[in-house]
């Protein structure tokens, strides 16, 4: 049979539709296959978690506990620090996933086939974010595993303070999908790496208490700390893990709604901007580009 | 929905910031076209002259400034996703770039199909088949890192036609392929478009290919349309003219061709392949009789003179004014010659 007579019994396009959780699931089949395909980068990603958990160990070791149990969060250095990296780890994973993305798809030459289909763009969007999103979510899990190999975290695992921590998570990252929009919006346009990302990125690290509490910083510097949706997010997913708190707690509930109104402010600024800088690539022709 | 492809008043410049000077390229200027379903379309033009710009508008990849185009029945500015669902689009210029090279033949189609919202089920039958045509049956599970040009462009074909799309924008399909391929892929396209009514849009810089499949041409030339009609209205239109082509045994200088130019029975001179000429004029076997007077006199040794049928590429060479890209100027003067001895 010829493959016109076979397309003569193919059904019209339009005639299915595929839901948006499949069409998701694509996207990341695709993510997977892709990493899966660069053997070498499977072993980099590894060893990277591996590594980074035995610098702070070493540095615990180094570091006095009291000032952070004055600051309310425990009583180890590693513990604290670990939990601050690997959030902050998987916070910046996400951050960047869509410009990483749209950077590889530039390189790849594929941006013009993707948006060539009938799949609509924030479906897109979600889809090229998703899959370095969960990657990053399962690198978080695997550097709390390997730490709590090299010794006790004291980490307090209940089903109300886990369910506590994934909510905490997740809006950890809403706060910062905006940001990850503008930094997209600027890869699309300037096909490079966005260097106000990146120096948010550090402003992010410094001042949010990743690494020593806020409570150490300057005065100056501790207001602006009150700014960052991070700050936030550390604090109470330090005083879940660490303490034992829930989102039953007042402090937890402060975090949220600062959290929450963030998210509620700048991720429509955030797609405004993606949606713009599109228009405006389309306009120029450089889509295809890099 | 009386046209498949509505194109009214369609413009487009390309504006780049240099500094403080804006650089502008104008690459369509009020272009207007209209297909009916089925209809098989050739377009073409010089390199530059405005195609590729085209398709993608009609893609809606690429924003236009001005007019409107309507593509099954849909606006390309407002029901975007549905022109995209309506369309198999295929860039033969980028070489096999546009697909997943990490990815294996089958992957690539695979994550096509959830774009084109073509179920996995129904997918995978489709995909078999379209492999088992394009040969690549064989190479279907390897990554497409290690598939010549050929092999890749096969696949971005077999991914145009995974949704069962009603109209192709095919940006030159057969950049790359073999001679076999090229010819099953041209088969191809003639059977959608006669047997299942497909919508075809074709560019080629191929001229026999075009003139052998596409019933009606355009002309792009300059980002304006300066010519649109049936295949054999359009070669008629040089009935009136007769070729003359002339081959000689060394590439043709400069200062030959100028006085050629100006014999009284000469009307234009234009390159047509490797050291030979073809040459407009009202009447040919006088005109012959004056070249080979000329020639002599000129001292160009001469492999063959001979008068032909106008074909295509004559009409597209009259009427853009300028060699296609598979056929180059004569040497310059610098170029050196052999005198005849
Ligand atoms: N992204 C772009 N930015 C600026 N100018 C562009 C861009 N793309 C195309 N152009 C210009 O627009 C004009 C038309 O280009 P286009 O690619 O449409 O030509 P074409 O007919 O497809 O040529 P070819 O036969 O070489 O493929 C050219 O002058 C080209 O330089
Ligand atoms: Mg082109």
């Amino acid at each position: 049979m010829s493959l016109a007579e076979s397309l003569s019994r193919w059904s019209p396009p339009g005639q299915t539709r595929i839901p948006f959780p499949s069409k998701l699931g694509a996207f990341v089949g695709r993510g997977f296959k892709i990493w899966w395909s660069y053997k070498l980068w499977v072993a980099l990603d590894l060893l990277g978690t591996i590594s980074f958990v035995l610098v702070y160990w070493f540095l615990s070791t180094i570091v006095s506990p009291e000032r952070i149990r004055a600051a309310g969060y425990g009583e180890s250095f590693f513990s604290f620090a670990l939990v601050g990296i690997a959030y902050y780890q998987f916070l910046w994973a996400s951050v960047q996933s869509l410009s990483r993305a749209i950077r590889d798809e530039q390189w790849m030459g594929t941006m013009e086939t993707l948006l060539s289909g009938a799949t609509s763009f924030p479906t897109v969007l979600l889809g090229e974010s998703l899959y370095r999103f969960i990657e990053a979510a399962v690198f978080l899990v695997a550097a709390l595993l390997v730490g709590a190999a090299l010794g006790p975290l004291g980490l307090i695992l209940t089903p109300a303070t886990v369910l506590s921590a994934l909510v905490l998570s997740l809006f950890l990252v809403t706060s910062h999908v905006a940001i990850g929009l503008f930094s997209a919006a600027m890869v699309l346009r300037i096909k490079e790496g966005d260097p106000v990302v990146w120096a948010f990125n550090w402003f992010n690290n410094l001042l949010s208490g990743v690494l020593y509490p806020i409570a150490l910083l300057p005065p100056a510097l501790a207001w602006v700390a009150q700014a960052l949706p991070l700050t936030y997010a550390l604090d109470g997913i330090r005083r879940v893990l660490l303490r034992g708190e829930t989102l039953a707690g007042p402090a937890i509930q402060g975090d949220l709604a600062f959290l929450l109104l963030w998210t509620s402010l700048m991720l429509p600024l955030g797609l405004l901007a993606f949606r713009q800088s599109l228009r405006s690539v389309k306009r120029r022709g450089e889509l295809g580009t890099y | 929905m009386d046209y498949a492809l509505e194109v009214e008043g369609l413009s487009k410049t390309y504006r780049k910031r240099k500094g403080f000077k804006v650089r502008e390229t104008p690459a369509l200027e009020n272009v207007s076209l209209r297909v009916r379903p089925g209809e098989f379309v050739g377009l073409l033009g010089p390199n530059g002259a405005g195609k590729t710009t085209l398709l993608k508008i009609l893609c809606t990849l690429l924003l236009p400034d001005g007019g409107s185009a309507r593509l099954n029945g849909f606006d390309v500015l407002k029901q975007s996703e549905e022109v995209r669902r309506s369309i198999g689009w295929l860039h033969g210029e980028t070489g096999g770039r546009a697909l997943y090279w990490r990815l294996t033949a089958r992957d690539n189609l695979r994550f096509y199909a959830y774009l084109q919202d073509v179920p996995p089920r129904v997918a995978r039958e489709r995909i078999d088949t379209l492999l088992d045509f394009f040969g690549l049956r064989g190479d279907a599970d390897r990554q497409v890192l290690k598939f010549s040009t050929g092999m890749k462009v096969k696949l971005m074909l077999a991914r145009a036609l995974l949704h069962n799309p009603p109209v192709l924008l095919m940006d030159e399909p057969t950049v790359g392929l073999d001679v076999r391929m090229a010819r099953e892929t041209r088969d191809l396209l003639r059977s959608l478009s006669a047997e299942l009514q497909k919508t075809i849009l074709f560019t080629s810089h191929n001229l026999t290919e075009v003139e052998k499949l596409c019933p009606r041409v355009a002309i792009l030339h300059r980002g304006r349309l300066i010519a649109d009609d049936t295949t054999p209205n359009l070669a008629a239109r040089l009935k009136t003219r007769e070729i003359v082509e002339v081959k000689a045994m060394d590439a043709w200088r400069p200062a030959e061709v100028h006085r050629l130019q100006r014999l009284p029975s000469v009307k234009s001179v234009e390159a047509d392949g490797e050291n030979t000429l073809a040459l407009e004029v009202d009447e040919a076997p006088q005109a012959i009789l004056e070249l080979a007077q000329a020639l002599g006199t000129m001292g160009v040794r001469v492999q063959h003179i001979a008068q032909r049928e106008p074909r295509l590429e004559d009409v597209f060479l009259h009427l853009t004014g300028e060699p296609t890209t598979a056929t180059k100027p004569p040497t310059p003067e610098t170029a050196p010659r052999e005198t005849p001895e």
